[in-house]
């Protein structure tokens, strides 16, 4: 029989068990990965979805010019004529 | 007291815990730019939404698609400035049931089969050998390079005052053989070709 000190042998330490249940926590709060596709997916930049917009409403944006791309005579991306 | 210590120390691993997935899982918050009418976005993160409007306000001939389960293929050839914008544009949504894909060719003796074309700034010596080449093709081809539209491309995408502008070559698109929507060339200034 056990004594009153003795913890049955099935049993977990106490501090193992809370260790396990934040590790099985951790598991289940992060994104999982079901493919690599999806990973790579997942480390692409959050990206806002402007094609929910109608065209109305993309031709009433106002763009940032991309910095990158050389200017051209006659394009005025966005310079005062 | 030793409940006590093994309390406070679980106490402070299970705070940590709490907070680690807010701070590991979720990235920076991107630059917000908001997406509703009179706002700022990113020139080619709008630019690729209209490559996608593009296609969907577009019908191409059967004969463009392998089957009826055959992808409709985005192209940008040259230097891609459209970063991961045009890729997460088109992840995962379909056209007229079709899946997208997105192909890039860096230069035009690279050019395969796609169904539109965005021919990158970097291309503008070649405007005239690939639509040369692109003849008896249904295929749409934009670009923002100047009077794109104007040299026998179906589309241009411009700026002007910081607005997008699009200017669609009706003539291109017949030779082409690709049918453009009344509710796109109704928002789009027709254009001929240079004669």
């Amino acid at each position: 029989m056990n004594s009153a000190n003795e913890r049955p042998r099935h049993a977990l330490p106490r501090r193992r068990k809370s260790v396990l249940l934040a590790l099985l926590w951790i598991a289940a709060s992060y994104p999982s990965c079901s493919s690599t596709t999806i990973c790579a997916r997942a480390s692409l930049r959050p990206h806002i979805d402007l094609t929910q917009l109608t065209l109305e409403e993309l031709l009433d944006l106002e763009v940032i010019p991309d910095s990158r791309q050389p200017r051209r005579p006659g394009d005025d991306r966005g310079c005062p004529t | 007291m030793k409940h006590a210590k093994i309390f406070s120390r679980a106490t402070v691993l299970l705070l940590g815990l709490a907070l680690a997935p807010s701070t590991l899982s979720e990235p920076a918050a991107p630059p917000v730019f908001a997406e509703s009418a009179g706002d700022s976005v990113e020139e080619y993160l709008l630019k690729a939404a209209f490559l996608y409007n593009f296609a969907n306000f577009t019908t191409w001939p059967d004969d463009a698609f392998e089957d009826e389960r055959s992808p409709l293929v985005f192209a940008v050839l040259g230097e891609d400035p459209f970063d991961e914008h045009l890729i997460a544009t088109l992840d995962e949504k379909h056209i007229n049931g079709r899946p997208l894909k997105l192909v890039n060719y860096a230069e035009l003796e690279e050019l395969g089969d796609c169904h539109l074309l965005f021919v990158s700034r970097s291309e503008a010596a070649h405007v005239a050998q690939l639509h040369t080449l692109l003849a008896d093709r249904a295929v749409f081809t934009v670009s923002d390079i100047d009077r794109y539209a104007h040299m026998g491309g179906v589309a241009r995408l411009g700026i002007e005052e910081q607005r997008p502008v699009m200017e669609i070559n009706t003539s291109a698109a017949k030779r082409a053989d690709l049918q453009i929507s009344s509710q796109l060339l109704k928002l789009a200034r027709v254009i001929e070709d240079d004669t």
